[in-house]
């Protein structure tokens, strides 16, 4: 009697559950009919959205770009130095411009290009006493040298000028000529907040 | 025949009503509950988080402000970053539209500015350097603690959602009953029946949860979910795998109690078939 109980309740057991996982099929088979495209355009959209990524996406758009160098920095860290002797500035350069590497010294807008690129690159610092606090004493011929890992650039300032900080216009971005572009806040004692810009263009010379 | 055709719909129709039951229920006493989010704000640190991109990004307008630090002392405390998160929250939660006082950060930080400047002759343009910076500072004081700047259409977007999100419970629940109300009625002579198709329904759905929650976490990383700041990210990580897991755990319960029932049923309609065999043959 067990057996033959036992073997009909199993082979029972067994179809329902075979049924029941059919029904599971189904449902499944016509969500991803009917929302198939929609679901895999959500998840993908989600998947955008889980950026720890974000940095390497940021370092993969440098990179596809010509020329690009085969070895980015990762975001936010220091990749070289910038010397300026005149106002006896040595400061350590990041890769990024978040107001927390700002904390730690001077950030590279992660929209322009490295040294040794060919193109613009934008450095930025505050006017505080530890960072550019004697940029007004910058002159024309003054050198400034960036020590990366990879290399070291000197570039010679060429220009000198004061913008508002909406006039991104005067930053351009470009890949024909190598020009360093330093900025920081103005002036340079203020007390308040700072709505302009002096910036330092100075091009490569070796 | 038909009545087993009837069956096998309102089986596939109770699959169905049950996913959008537990789903819209687990969504709704998580995300969608004022209590739990506030919770969860609390468990995560959220709030400690919070403060400290607030301290940060006044001390990043300091640096630039030829001001020293000390000008922040006791401008902002974590318990004014709690009351106005918690403010917020509940203003998402419960459609209001109101704002954040920042009055107070404003007047303590002129105050400290004030006493920081005492002495030094100030021209009219650096006390409006000054006014700018207040005002700055205030301002990323309530963008730091709202982080979004369409806090109006999430409430209006709320509201909406919690409407649909009960009416699909609702309905979810009816049909629930309807099916099980109609599967019963087909299968008064063999009651075993009603046990078995609705225990292939919670298989089914147990099935469906568990897929689907295998499917999204292959898919999308959870913990690299990174949005706005870590303070948000880590509440949304949190909340985002606890929703997860407890379908996770609902869909293997479903299966666990579909099998179990299943097994029972069809053991006892055996051997009573057995029974009713034997003593037929015992009869005869």
């Amino acid at each position: 009697m067990h057996k033959k109980v036992i073997g009909k309740t199993i082979q029972a057991t067994i179809i329902h559950i075979i049924v029941a996982l059919c029904f599971t099929g189904a449902i499944v088979l016509s969500i991803y009919l009917f929302y198939g495209a929609k679901i895999e355009e959500t998840i993908s959209l989600v998947s955008k959205v889980a950026i720890e990524k974000q940095k390497q996406q940021i370092q993969e758009t440098i990179i596809t770009e010509e020329n690009g160098m085969e070895n980015y920095p990762e975001y936010g860290t220091q990749y070289a130095t910038i010397e300026i002797p005149r106002i006896g500035v040595n400061l350590p350069v990041y890769f990024g411009d978040t107001l927390e590497i700002l904390k730690l010294g001077i950030g590279h807008s992660s929209t322009s290009y490295f040294p040794g690129e060919g193109g613009s690159i934008i450095y930025m610092g505050h006017n505080s006493k530890n960072v550019f606090r004697r940029f007004s004493e910058l002159q024309l011929n003054d050198l400034i040298t960036v020590k990366t890992t990879y290399g070291e650039y000197t570039y010679k300032i060429y220009d000198m000028q004061l913008i508002k900080e909406t006039e991104v216009e005067k930053l351009p971005i470009q890949k024909q000529k190598e020009i360093l572009m330093v900025y920081t806040c103005y002036p340079f004692n203020n007390i308040g907040y700072a709505t302009q810009r002096y910036v330092v263009y100075a091009e490569l010379q070796k | 025949m038909i009545k087993q055709i009837i069956r096998y719909i309102m089986a596939i129709l109770l699959t169905i009503s049950i996913i959008i039951f537990t789903f819209v229920s687990r969504i709704s006493s998580t995300i969608l509950s004022e209590n739990y989010v506030l919770s969860k704000l609390e468990e995560t640190n959220y709030y400690e988080k919070v403060y400290e991109d607030v301290k940060s990004n006044f001390e990043n307008y300091i640096y630039q402000s030829g001001l020293d630090e000390t000008v922040l002392e006791d401008v902002v405390s974590i318990e004014k970053v709690k009351q106005d998160t918690n403010f917020i929250i509940r203003n998402i939660y419960n459609g209001l539209l109101e704002t954040i006082d920042s009055q107070p950060i404003k007047d303590k930080l002129k105050q400290n500015i004030a006493k920081a400047t005492e002495g030094m002759n100030l021209n009219i343009t650096q006390e409006q350097a000054i006014e700018t910076l207040v005002e700055t500072i205030s301002g990323e004081y309530t963008t730091t603690i709202l982080h979004f700047g369409f806090e109006k259409n999430i409430n209006t977007g709320y509201q909406s959602l919690v409407k649909y999100v009960t009416l699909a419970k609702r309905i979810a629940l009816v049909a629930m009953v309807v099916c099980i109300f109609i599967i019963v009625a087909v299968s008064t002579r063999r009651i075993y029946r009603i046990f078995v198709f609705i225990s292939m329904s919670l298989v089914a759905s147990g099935t469906f949860l568990v897929v689907v929650n295998q499917v999204i976490t292959s898919k999308i990383d959870i913990q690299a979910i990174s949005i706005l700041n870590t303070a948000i990210s880590v509440a949304l990580r949190n909340i985002f795998s606890e929703l997860l897991g407890s379908m996770f755990a609902y869909g293997c319960g479903f299966i666990v109690v579909g099998c179990i029932t299943i097994i029972v049923a069809n053991l006892i309609h055996n051997i009573r078939k057995y029974n009713q065999k034997n003593h037929t043959k015992e009869e005869a």
